[in-house]
C-alpha cells in the first residue's frame, strides 16, 4: 500500500481555530475538516506510515488515539479527494466503515475525536451584489459574467441554466 | 372603495411588521463587528426569522459570530455556520483574485485603487464576516480605456472586476484627488492601494444610502469605520461638500449609533449639522431590513413584462424607499414628506427603463433590462 500524501495543489486553504476550510479549485467543492481530520491531512507527507502517524497523533493530540482513527480519517479524506493516491484502499483490513466507527467508539469512547470531513454548501444565494438571477442571466448573454452558482463558494458562470464551473 | 381601504390597511400593516422585524435584525447585528463580540440569545422562532432575512443579504456570518457561543447547533444554526464557512472560503478566493488582477494591471503600468469589498472586509476581525462580490477598481481616467481592453483579453484573470473612472457617490472628488489621498496596505505580500479613510467612509455612507440601505451589512461597515477612526482622522474632509451631502453622511453615522449601537462619539457635530435624524429615516431603514425580498435579487422587469401577475410584484418591489428616492434625486434629509421624491425617482427610473428597452430592442436584444438601480 502506498503511503498517504495530502493533495496540496489547486486548493485554497483557510485555517480557523477549530477547523480547516478547504476549497478544491479543480472540482469546485468546499470541505470543512475538524481538528482530527486536519491533523491527519497536514501530516500525510507520503513518507509517514499509518503506524507512525497514529503514534504522533497520540503524542500531539489524542493520547488514546489508535490506528483506526487514522484509517477513518484517511478514508474520509480520500473520498473528498484531499489525499493524492486515490487508488489506495484505506482501511481494507476492516470489513466496513460502520464496524470501524463502532470499534473506535468501543476503544476509547472518543466520538468527539472522530475525524470529520464535511461538505460546505452555500445555504442560500451568496451575497454578491452584482449577481443576477438565473432568469436574468439567460435573458441577456451579456449578463453571463454576473451569474453565480449558489452551491459553489466561488461565483461561477451559468450557461443554459447549468454551472460551467468557470469563474466569472 | 372598501377594497382599496382594506388594501391600504394591509400595506400599512405589512410595513409595521417589517419595521418590527427590522428592529430585531438591527438588535441582532448590534456591535457584531467588535472584539470581543457581545453574545446574543434569540428564541428559535425569532432566530429563524432573522436568519431568513440575513442569509441572502450577506449578514449571516456576523449573526453567527454573535450566536456561536450560545447556539446549540440546531438546523438554522448549522445553516448560519455553513454560511460563515462559505464566506470565509469565498474571501480567501477573492483575495487571490485581487492579487492576480492587481498584478496583471500593474504589469501593464496601470496602478488601480481598490474600493469597497476587500478594503472594508479587511477591517473586520475575521475573514469571512463581510461578504463581497465584485472587485471595484478605480482607474485613472487616462488609463481607463487601456485597462478595459486588458481585462477582456484571454490572459486576464477570470473574476468579477468592475472598473471605474469615477464613483457616482463621489462626483465631487476627482480620481486624482482620491489617488493622492490613498493608502497602501499589504495583501499576500503585495501592496494594494485603497482609499484614504475619510474618502472611504464618505463613499460607503453615500453608496449605502443611494442603494436604499437594503443590506444591513453596509451600516455595520460604517459603524466599524467610525469606531476605528483615530485622532488624525480629518472630519472636515470626510464631511466636506454641499450641505445636503454632508447631512446625508451625518445621518448615516447617526443611524449606525441609533440602530447598531455604534460609538459615534468621535463624530464632531457642529450646530448646523446636529444629529437629529428625520423622523421618517429610522422606520424607513427598519422597514427595508425587515423585507425578505429586494429587487436587486429579483428577476429583471423585462422578464416580467409579459406576465401581469409578476409584473405587478416587480413594480411593488421597485417602488423606491424614501432613503434611496431622496438620495438619487439629490434631495435633503429633512422633515418634508418623502412622497414627491419617491414619485420623482420612479419617473426617473421609468424613463431610463424605457430608453434602455428601446435601445436594446433596436439591437434585437430586449430582455434583461430593469434589474439595477437605474431600472
Amino acid at each position: 500500500m502506498k503511503l498517504p500524501r495530502a493533495r496540496r495543489d489547486k486548493l485554497v486553504i483557510e485555517n480557523l481555530p477549530e477547523e480547516t476550510l478547504i476549497y478544491d479549485l479543480e472540482r469546485d467543492k468546499a470541505h470543512c475538516l475538524n481538528r482530527t481530520a486536519t491533523w491527519v491531512w497536514q501530516h500525510c507527507d507520503g513518507r509517514t506510515t499509518v503506524r507512525q502517524l497514529s503514534a504522533r497523533l497520540r503524542q500531539e493530540l489524542h493520547p488514546q488515539a489508535e490506528e483506526e482513527l487514522i484509517f477513518l480519517a484517511l478514508e474520509k479524506l480520500r473520498k473528498a479527494r484531499l489525499v493524492e493516491d486515490t487508488t489506495m484502499r484505506i482501511g481494507a483490513e476492516f470489513q466496513s466503515r460502520r464496524q470501524l466507527t463502532r470499534r473506535i467508539a468501543v476503544i476509547g469512547g472518543l466520538s468527539l475525536l472522530l475525524p470529520a470531513v464535511v461538505s460546505i454548501v452555500a445555504p442560500t444565494a451568496v451575497a454578491a451584489a452584482s449577481c443576477t438571477t438565473a432568469a436574468g442571466c439567460l435573458a441577456d448573454p451579456r449578463n453571463i459574467n454576473l451569474c453565480c452558482c449558489d452551491v459553489s463558494p466561488r461565483k461561477t458562470c451559468r450557461t443554459n441554466g447549468k454551472c460551467t464551473g468557470n469563474a466569472c | 372603495m372598501p377594497a382599496e381601504t382594506a388594501r391600504l390597511g394591509s400595506i400599512q400593516e405589512r410595513k409595521g411588521v417589517n419595521v418590527l422585524i427590522g428592529q430585531v435584525v438591527a438588535d441582532a447585528l448590534a456591535q457584531s463587528w467588535r472584539s470581543p463580540v457581545p453574545p446574543l440569545r434569540l428564541s428559535p422562532e425569532v432566530l429563524v426569522e432573522v436568519s431568513n432575512i440575513l442569509l441572502p443579504k450577506g449578514g449571516a456570518p456576523l449573526l453567527w459570530r454573535r450566536l456561536r457561543q450560545s447556539e446549540p447547533g440546531n438546523g438554522i444554526g448549522v445553516q448560519l455556520q455553513q454560511a460563515y464557512r462559505h464566506h470565509t472560503l469565498l474571501a480567501a478566493v477573492h483575495e487571490r483574485e485581487i492579487v492576480a488582477v492587481i498584478k496583471f494591471l500593474r504589469s501593464a503600468g496601470i496602478h488601480p485603487l481598490l474600493a469597497k469589498g476587500w478594503s472594508v472586509a479587511r477591517l473586520y476581525p475575521e475573514k469571512g464576516l463581510r461578504p463581497y462580490g465584485d472587485i471595484d477598481l478605480l482607474i485613472r481616467p487616462e488609463q481607463y480605456a487601456r485597462a478595459s481592453a486588458l481585462m477582456v483579453r484571454p490572459e486576464a484573470p477570470q473574476c468579477c472586476v468592475d472598473l471605474h473612472r469615477r464613483f457616482r457617490e463621489l462626483t465631487d472628488r476627482t480620481a486624482d484627488q482620491l489617488f493622492d489621498r490613498s493608502r497602501t496596505v499589504l495583501l499576500d505580500g503585495i501592496q494594494i492601494q485603497i482609499m484614504g479613510l475619510e474618502d472611504q467612509l464618505r463613499h460607503l455612507c453615500i453608496h449605502m444610502l443611494a442603494d436604499g440601505m437594503w443590506r444591513p451589512l453596509w451600516l455595520c461597515d460604517v459603524a466599524l469605520i467610525v469606531e476605528s477612526v483615530t485622532v488624525g482622522f480629518d472630519w472636515d474632509l470626510c464631511l466636506a461638500g454641499t450641505r445636503t451631502r454632508s447631512r446625508w453622511i451625518i445621518c448615516a453615522l447617526g443611524l449606525a449609533g441609533a440602530l447598531l449601537k455604534a460609538d459615534i462619539g468621535a463624530v464632531p457635530l457642529r450646530q448646523d449639522t446636529a444629529l437629529d435624524l428625520p423622523r421618517w429615516l429610522v422606520p424607513a431603514v427598519l422597514c427595508e431590513w425587515g423585507k425578505k425580498e429586494h429587487y436587486m435579487r429579483a428577476d429583471p422587469m423585462s422578464v416580467r413584462l409579459g406576465k401581469p401577475r409578476t409584473l405587478f410584484r416587480g413594480l411593488q418591489l421597485r417602488w423606491p424607499n424614501p432613503i434611496q428616492a431622496t438620495v438619487c434625486t439629490g434631495g435633503a434629509f429633512n422633515e418634508a414628506p418623502r412622497l414627491p421624491f419617491q414619485v420623482g425617482e420612479c419617473l426617473r427610473r421609468g424613463s431610463l427603463f424605457v430608453r434602455e428597452l428601446r435601445r436594446r430592442s433596436a439591437r434585437g436584444e430586449g430582455e434583461g433590462v430593469g434589474r439595477g438601480r437605474k431600472g
